[in-house]
């Protein structure tokens, strides 16, 4: 495969470069799905019912643009194998996107639709998202800001930074650090297998946080005043704490125990196999 | 343990199933309020009965969990048993949901947990995973006679279960990962190579710990990523 793609890359740039432009009319709430892709992909937003598609391709490639009702399909194919194609769209802030880019880094600003993008070697890079928004890398790394929505973001081999987010956050990766920072959510769930978890936000009462590593450390940052039983449990890992916390279940040596702050409203699980859990005040991470 | 908690543990299920006395209810509660091991007992029957009730809430072939729960109640009808009523069962033929009993003994109870996970990842794979996967899951069944992972017959055992699953989801990976780059394959096999070091670092640990529920529930959550890359990954054959 990779042979393929160097094959089709030096056919692209041999070939003379070429430019497709285009604008369409379509409804504020157009569904717009970007299929096959293989090279970088910019999306960011305007306040027009127009989609513009600016796509860079050799002259062997060609873009496909389909409109049925409120679908708008994109995607491209080539005479010598696989496209390579660079698109930067313009769409209607409310469109919805959903990008399915084998080999691309996906960069999306502004949108305020719901979101789904699936890259195999490439980092996703959110601004925006509303409604639904799943993002899912293998190779790469994913970063999602200003989102409101009920956001899941994983990746395999990549970090999970997740800056300003808002609604429900599941954020999961193999290899990699997961950062939640300044989050504003009552339902968080953050997993990682061979990295780090950092949380730095607000614990909000009646809430459900749960942070699990197998072989790296949690950090975990909340507020002053906080209401939440934590539980905290593990096979050999490390705690500690800033705060001032009276353990009620178990002790540190069995590695299971749990205590509460303040009014112990909202619950908070905090699990690592074998790393360090230290829990500590918001903006101290 | 206390011999009191001993004598306590053997009844939170009646009580979750609200079937203690009120004589007998009080008495638990007040113990309950002085024994940090009951608590956390209690909250993790109460956790696995949630699981199952989500799990039976969602629409499956061949509703998974009877065949579940039936195997689960025959292997604990021992003296250790302990029965927990679930109110979210099955419709009758009059339209009412029925009350339903599940039985479990305490490491039946960590199994389940560990079952329900995986089975829990098997169904969202049937209802989510690319088409090729199920097209390979149609010619492996048609080929092996073995029912597909969502369709579980109630002879085999918990462990075999998930197993199976795996087993399954790594011929669908066979079959399409040469319509992979090679580098999205090592990438993949290296990160499955952690979760499974994972995986055996935490059975490894509750061989030493078998009741230690973390640790269950733990092993639980590492089969699940595992079964959820592997279906992601039969997936991306279809990109």
């Amino acid at each position: 495969m990779t042979a393929t793609i160097l094959a089709a890359a030096l056919s692209t740039l041999m070939a003379i470069q070429q430019q497709t432009d285009t604008l369409i009319a379509v409804p504020g709430d157009v569904r717009i799905s970007l299929t096959g892709v293989s090279g970088d992909v910019a999306v960011s937003t305007w306040d027009q019912n127009r989609v513009r598609v600016l796509a860079e391709h050799g002259s062997d490639d060609r873009v496909n643009i389909a409109l049925d009702g409120s679908e708008l399909s994109i995607s491209a194919a080539s005479s010598m194998g696989l496209a390579i194609v660079d698109f930067e769209l313009t769409v209607p802030t409310a469109a919805s996107l959903n990008i399915s880019a084998p080999f691309a880094d996906v960069r999306i600003i502004g949108t305020r639709g719901n979101v789904s993008v699936e890259t195999v070697e490439g980092d996703i890079h959110l601004e925006g998202g509303r409604g639904q928004v799943q993002l899912h890398a293998v190779s790469g790394d994913v970063m999602v800001f200003e989102t409101e929505a009920s956001l899941e973001a994983a990746s395999v081999d990549g970090d999970v930074t997740i800056t300003n987010a808002s609604g429900t956050i599941q954020a999961e990766t193999v290899d990699g650090d997961v950062s939640l920072m300044n989050a504003a959510s009552e339902s968080v769930k953050a997993a990682s297998v061979d990295g780090d978890i950092t949380w730095d936000g607000d614990i909000r009462d009646g809430g459900r946080y749960s942070f699990v590593t197998h072989d790296g450390d949690l950090m975990v940052g909340v507020q002053a005043g906080a209401n939440a039983q934590v539980f905290v449990a593990s096979f050999d890992a490390d705690f500690m704490s800033d705060l001032d916390v009276e353990l009620e279940a178990g002790d540190e040596d069995a590695k299971r125990f749990n205590f509460t702050l303040g009014s112990g409203s909202a619950r908070i699980e905090l699990e690592s196999f074998d790393g360090t859990i230290r829990l500590t005040r918001r903006g101290s991470l | 343990m206390t011999n009191e908690a001993d004598r306590w543990q053997e009844r939170l299920s009646e009580y979750l199933d609200g079937e203690l006395d009120s004589e007998q209810t009080a008495a638990l509660e007040t113990h309950l309020e002085g024994c940090a091991e009951c608590r956390r007992v209690l909250g993790e029957l109460r956790e696995v009965v949630e699981r199952a009730g989500r799990l039976i809430d969602m629409p499956a072939a061949g509703d998974l969990w009877t065949g579940i729960a039936e195997r689960i109640h025959a292997e604990g009808s021992g003296p250790a048993a302990w029965p927990i009523a679930r109110r979210a069962g099955r419709t009758s033929s009059s339209g009412r949901r029925q009350p339903r009993r599940v039985t479990f003994s305490l490491p039946q109870l960590a199994a389940a947990a560990v079952l329900l996970v995986a089975l829990s990842a098997g169904v969202a794979w049937q209802a989510a995973g690319g088409a090729a996967a199920r097209r390979a899951e149609l010619a492996t069944t048609a080929a092996t006679g073995q029912t597909p992972a969502g369709l579980l017959p109630a002879s085999r055992t918990a462990s075999n279960d998930y197993e199976a699953a795996i087993a399954q989801l790594e011929r669908v990976l066979a079959a399409g990962r040469q319509r992979l780059d090679t580098a999205t394959v090592r990438t993949l096999d290296e990160r499955l190579a952690i979760i499974d070091r994972a995986i055996d670092e935490a059975r490894e640990a509750l061989a030493a710990d078998p009741s230690n529920a973390y640790l269950n529930r733990y092993l639980a959550g590492a089969i699940r990523r595992k079964l959820d890359l592997l279906r992601r990954t039969a997936a991306l054959t279809e990109l």
